[in-house]
């Protein structure tokens, strides 16, 4: 059990620091010079040497990834004097068009991505589990024929799709939500609550998909499972059957839902897009707009650590649910 | 009626795959909502032609002086304009619509053919090599899922130069992130085939590797891999729109899915045309359904199972 979780630890940590260099190989080994766009036109060679001394662009790819992870945990400086910029740990790099530290602009987008987040993770579960629940005990039946073309409407429809109906059915022929913007919770709950419906909607419905489908298919496996029979013929409740029907089904969902609330914290771009939503896959948008690396690097390490973090606690989970893992 | 036929073929061989989809109603219906496009998409410039329409042609008499929405019906609808026109320049929305399934079709294709492809043989030499081909292949599978896909395609973006062509690039990325859940589904199965009796007996009458693979293990994955490719296809199909409709997608004036329904976004904030996003999205809808409905349903017909290993 112990060594289970140190090796799984060890394997989060080594892929964190493989996808970081990668990322810092891929994006500061193969582009165009940030420092040029920085600098502007017309840009005399000796300035250019400053800037890219000042945005730490001159150094080989193993020092700036070096850099990176240092940064990570105790912070980097940029430039010297009074020019100097200082980007607190946990440092995810600088962003110079912005002015800001990446940290900081992420940190500023939060609210909007977590708010999106935890609506859409709830609602998603609750759908897909109970649809996909209900589907399964009454197998073959409306409801089942119901939520199987549900589940492949989810699986299927482009995100801004399912959006851009959304926007046009509810917020222009019914009138009935706002379909943009964002008002923060602690401003006002209830405007907050009243224009996060329209993208929980879209999110959940796109992610609803694959919880209908797995719940249906695994429950459907429990209960015509061997120890599960054997309590039916013994004369056992539903509510015990179903009690230990459910404990098989929990393994992959939560598993799934580790995994996709990584995801939307990691930012929903086209969710995001559709709504004129400013969370962190707007924040990406951005700095690919304006060709600012720095950023585009930070945001997207930062959704790919999400990730992989969200994949460690589907993995340190798994044995508290699955004795099976906790013996081996 | 069919009940006679039925029996008639239990007797015999079973059904060919042809025939067993076809009974499948939810396959046909998505096999139909899947070609009409495609067939439109093949047939761009003679429909255009047959209309008297190009992409570009800008028709602005077509437009409301103030505010630049289309006059008439359904967005202008008409003899002349298939499907209207779209709001502010007046181009022929009809035209635009068939070029762009063409554009998007094109590197859909491309894409799921390099990636099942790929994952085809990866996962082939991972079932049959086993041992550290496998275990490595499998720590690269790990790796690459830690990537937040879609977010690493808009940020590669952001470096390839802009004179590298777009459509290629788009082909390129879409496959280096496809093959990783269908090579990883290819292995696992390949590594079952692989512990069968079959291939041990051909192995034990001394047949080379090549041929083991080619005519013991291949005929075997077959079905899997084309239930794969089935399955990747709309979910690029959905992808390239996604990066067109973020504006991270092909560039410049070809005519594209993603880009009618990204400009047609302000339209609907405003109520003002509904239209403009009504007919590119039904078409992708279409494409995107029914390529899902026609791919589940063969592989229902092909009865593969595709969640066990995933």
């Amino acid at each position: 059990m112990t060594t289970y979780i140190i090796r799984r630890l060890f394997t989060a940590i080594f892929v964190l620091l493989s996808i970081a260099f990668f990322t810092i190989a891929l994006f500061f080994g193969a582009s165009k010079d940030p420092a040029r766009a920085m600098c502007g036109k017309p840009c005399a060679p000796d300035t250019l040497a400053k800037v890219r001394a000042y945005m730490q662009t001159d150094h080989g790819i193993v020092w700036q990834y070096i850099e990176f992870v240092k940064g990570l945990f105790v912070g980097r400086s940029y430039g010297s004097g009074s020019q100097a910029v200082h980007c607190a740990a946990p440092c995810f790099g600088y962003s110079f068009p912005n002015q800001s530290d990446v940290t900081t602009l992420i940190v500023e987008r939060l609210p909007v991505t977590l708010s999106l987040t935890i609506g859409a993770a709830i609602l998603c579960l609750v759908v897909g589990l109970g649809l996909g629940a209900l589907s399964a005990i009454r197998k073959g039946g409306v409801l089942d024929r119901f939520s199987t073309g549900f589940a492949m409407l989810g699986l299927s429809v482009p995100t801004f799709l399912v959006g851009l109906l959304v926007v046009q059915f509810f917020g222009f022929t019914l009138n009935m939500l706002p379909y943009s913007g964002f008002v923060p919770l602690s401003e006002n709950p209830s405007e907050w609550l009243w224009h996060l419906i329209g993208p929980w909607m879209v999110l959940s419905f796109i992610l609803a998909a694959g919880y209908i489908r797995v719940t249906r298919t695994q429950l459907l496996g429990e209960l015509s499972s061997e120890h599960l029979v054997a309590m039916t013929a013994r004369g056992a409740a539903p509510s015990r059957i179903n009690a230990h029907a459910l404990r098989g089904v929990m393994i992959p969902v939560v598993a799934m839902f580790a995994l996709d609330v990584a995801a939307l914290l990691g930012g929903s771009v086209i969710a995001e897009r559709v709504f004129s939503l400013h969370g962190l896959g707007d924040l990406l948008l951005s700095g690919v707009n304006e060709s600012d690396l720095s950023l585009v690097v930070g945001v997207t390490l930062f959704s790919a650590f999400l990730i992989i973090i969200g994949n460690l606690v589907a993995d340190l989970l798994m044995p508290l649910l699955d004795p099976r893992i906790r013996r081996a | 009626m069919s009940s006679l036929v039925d029996t008639k073929r239990a007797e015999g061989r079973r059904p060919s795959v042809f025939r067993r989809f076809t009974r499948k109603r939810s396959g046909v219906i998505g096999l139909i909502m899947l070609a009409v496009p495609l067939v439109a998409g093949l047939c761009a410039p003679l429909l255009t032609a047959l209309e008297g329409q190009d992409p570009y042609t800008f028709h602005t008499e077509l437009l409301d002086p103030n505010g630049g929405r289309p006059l008439g019906p359904l967005g202008g609808v008409s003899a002349e304009h298939w499907l209207g026109v779209v709001p502010v320049t007046g181009v022929d929305l009809f035209a635009q619509i068939v070029f762009g399934i063409r554009s998007s079709l094109f590197i859909a294709f491309g894409a799921s053919i390099i990636a099942i492809v790929f994952a085809a043989i990866l996962g082939t030499a991972m079932g049959y090599f086993g041992g550290f081909l496998n275990a490595a292949a499998g720590r690269v599978i790990d790796f690459m899922f830690g990537f937040p896909g879609l977010m690493f395609v808009i940020a590669i973006m952001v470096i390839v130069p802009p004179e590298f062509p777009r459509e290629l690039l788009l082909v390129l990325v879409l496959a280096f992130f496809g093959w990783i859940v269908p090579a990883r589904i290819i292995g696992a199965q390949a590594g079952a085939i692989n512990a069968r009796a079959f291939v041990e007996a051909a192995r034990a009458t001394g047949a080379p590797p090549w041929q083991i693979i080619r005519r013991e293990m291949l005929p075997h994955l077959f079905s899997l891999v084309v239930v794969l490719f089935a399955m990747a296809l709309p979910a690029n199909v959905s992808t390239v729109a996604g990066l067109s409709f973020l504006g991270v997608g092909l560039r410049g004036d070809v005519p594209d899915l993603g880009k009618l329904l990204a400009d047609s976004l302000p339209w609907i904030y405003s109520g003002a045309d509904v239209w403009y996003m009504f007919f590119p999205g039904a078409v992708v809808f279409c494409i995107v359904f029914g390529a899902t409905l026609a791919g589940d349903a063969l592989r229902d017909v092909l009865d593969v199972r595709t969640e066990d290993a995933a």
